[in-house]
């Protein structure tokens, strides 16, 4: 709109999240957009599906974040939902083995289905709990690097590792944005693929987000 | 961003309706060359041979950008002058937004004289697919069970009563509107009452009004649709999925559509699912090796790891506890065994077994009353607290993974 800074450019980002039931999924996001925790999961949001506004240097990020249900009976649902997503985030709980192999398992079916166009970023929720540990630092890390995607770790009930985890997905998918616009304009969109990978818009509308009272 | 209120907006009745109804007006002048070609496709498509509604709502799609670039391009009997009188009208933080206006008037002139064909082509193809009957039939037979059974957690209370009434009106409403954008709305407002019932009921102990996550959600809008009756589920679905301007279909709304549809893929398998899970649960539930009479798991307590191993042992029906005794400590050269009995755990709590009972007559008498049951081999005198829920392991670990020693 007018008024804004000129030659900013706006990016539409979607992420989808994803990770088994009680990782702490939800309560992630809900810290991060809302900045509330508590153990109780007291909040107004809709928590399904959420935005975030950030401006990074002059760039202004939108992200919408589009939760999953990580039911295993739910696990088929994946493909529609991470569909045309700029980012995954993978979340784990550091208390729970299997947890972390579900993630391991998202990480294949994503890179299978996605390629490398989607920025990957897994999580391990629940640093509170240091002393439950079952996923070990150098195990979570070492995978992570394996597979070309960024590790962090998280505690949504003290608020630690949150904003640096979504931080540094933007920068990525702004990275990989920007990357894909040269590459199209330099080869004539030949390596843009079936899936859109951004989608950049000139003007900002403003967001609805329930509960809001502007 | 798409959200309910921004796509009512494209429909409002601000400083755009005026124009959206000469838009409309222009659509039914046969002799202009938008309202000919307009009543041509309408004629074409109605008359045509393409049984795929898919196909009939992609040529929709095509003929809506191209008629609409053309009305933006060449303007059509006072049209641009209409825009520039509207446009002075405006005040200083109000804008036409001049795609949705014509997007939202082509809907009125394109999309509702083919609703019902389209309809038509929906339920002649899920009719000929199966998916009619099998939504209807995977319906009837999750109506009988609990919202538990359908998955939603306990602590969840499902909507019920009037926020029933509300929800299954909008679903209504959605169902009747031809309109692409406000059926959108009426999922929207559905989903958004969802919201607000479980906001109030949710209520866990020491838990306050919530906000529920995808986990959570999506069981609560299947049984909405269970509830509510709706075989037509998946049409809806597709119908908007079809019609929708693709950047409607990105926010918001794009989330709750998807949503929406993959509560029809789970239910349409609903039953399947909830057998083959019941199955698993009573009758397959443990596929291991021992599960065969004549092998028999046994839960070795290891006092110095703190840990468990498990050991697959052949015990014939007919070994009583004294025999399996004397094989385990053969085996395992145990140097002392008249220290070490074997147990029966139930519910994480241990019972010495007689030397004369046979353990596999009452690892099948437990069996058969659908409990869970296991045995140990420890030292008498060991005190053990066993977990709660005694896993036990998978068919990978019996056969010798790294986890057993």
């Amino acid at each position: 709109m007018a008024g804004q800074s000129v030659g900013g450019r706006n990016y539409n980002f979607k992420c989808v999240l994803l990770g088994e039931g009680c990782v702490g999924k939800t309560s992630l996001v809900l810290r991060y957009v809302e900045n509330k925790f508590n153990d109780k999961h007291i909040t107004t949001l809709q928590a399904s599906f959420l935005n975030k506004k950030l401006n990074i240097g002059g760039k202004r990020v939108n992200i919408s974040i589009w939760d999953t249900a990580g039911q295993e009976r739910f696990h088929a649902l994946g493909p529609i939902y991470y569909r045309d997503s700029n980012g995954a985030i993978l979340v784990y709980d550091i208390t729970d083995e299997d947890s972390f192999q579900k993630v391991k398992n998202w990480v294949k079916e994503l890179r299978r289905m996605l390629g490398q166009d989607v920025c990957l970023c897994i999580v391990g929720n629940k640093v509170d709990l240091e002393k439950d540990r079952h996923v070990t630092v150098a195990e979570a890390e070492e995978y992570a690097a394996s597979v070309g995607a960024r590790h962090f770790h998280t505690s949504a009930k003290l608020n630690r590792g949150i904003e640096e985890l979504f931080l540094d997905l933007s920068k990525n998918m702004i990275t990989k944005a920007d990357d894909n616009t040269s590459k199209k304009s330099s080869s004539l969109g030949s390596g843009a693929g079936s899936r859109r990978s951004v989608i950049v818009v000139d003007d900002e509308q403003p967001t609805q987000k329930s509960g809001g009272c502007c | 961003m798409v959200s309910q209120s921004s796509t009512q907006s494209t429909l409002n009745k601000g400083p755009g309706a005026k124009i959206k109804e000469y838009i409309f007006r222009l659509s039914q002048d046969r002799s202009l060359i938008f309202g000919s070609t307009i009543d041509n496709f309408v004629r074409c498509t109605l008359e045509g041979q393409e049984t795929n509604p898919q196909i009939v709502m992609r040529n929709v799609r095509q003929f809506m950008s191209g008629i609409k670039n053309y009305l933006i391009k060449h303007g059509e009997g006072e049209l641009q002058d209409m825009i520039e009188r509207e446009r002075s009208k405006l005040g200083s933080s109000e804008i036409l937004n001049i795609d949705s206006l014509i997007e939202s008037a082509l809907h009125v002139c394109v999309i509702r004289p083919l609703k019902h064909y389209i309809y038509k082509l929906f339920v002649q193809q899920y009719n000929r697919n199966g998916n009619l009957e099998l939504m209807s039939s995977n319906i009837k037979y999750a109506r009988n069970k609990t919202a538990e059974e359908i998955g939603i957690k306990p602590g969840i209370k499902p909507p019920e009563g009037s926020d029933m009434e509300l929800i299954k009106h909008y679903l209504d409403k959605m169902q009747k509107t031809y309109s692409p954008v406000k059926k959108l709305e009426n999922l929207l407002a559905a989903t958004t009452t969802i919201y607000q019932c479980a906001k109030g009921k949710q209520c866990l102990p020491n838990r306050g009004p919530g906000s529920l996550g995808a986990d959570d959600f999506l069981p609560v809008l299947i049984y909405v649709i269970v509830h509510s009756g709706m075989v037509s589920a998946e049409i809806e679905a597709d119908y908007m999925w079809g019609l929708l301007h693709p950047t409607l279909q990105n926010g918001e709304g794009g989330y709750y559509l998807t949503t929406f549809s993959s509560a029809v893929l789970v239910l349409r398998n609903f039953r399947q699912t909830y057998e083959m899970n019941l199955q698993q649960q009573h009758l397959l539930r443990l596929p291991s090796i021992s599960d065969m009479q004549g092998f028999l798991k046994i839960a070795i307590p290891d006092e110095l790891k703190d840990s468990i191993t498990w050991k697959t042992l052949p015990v014939r029906p007919t070994m009583n506890t004294k025999d399996v005794r004397a094989m385990i400590a053969h085996k395992f050269k145990v140097t002392n065994p008249q220290d070490y009995g074997l147990f029966l755990l139930l519910n994480g709590t241990e019972n010495a077994l007689a030397d004369n009972v046979c353990p596999q007559l009452i690892k099948s008498e437990h069996r058969t009353k659908g409990e869970d049951c296991y045995f140990a081999y420890k030292r008498i005198a060991a005190n053990i607290a066993w977990p709660k829920n005694l896993k036990r392991p998978s068919i990978g670990q019996i056969f010798g993974s790294p986890r057993e020693t």
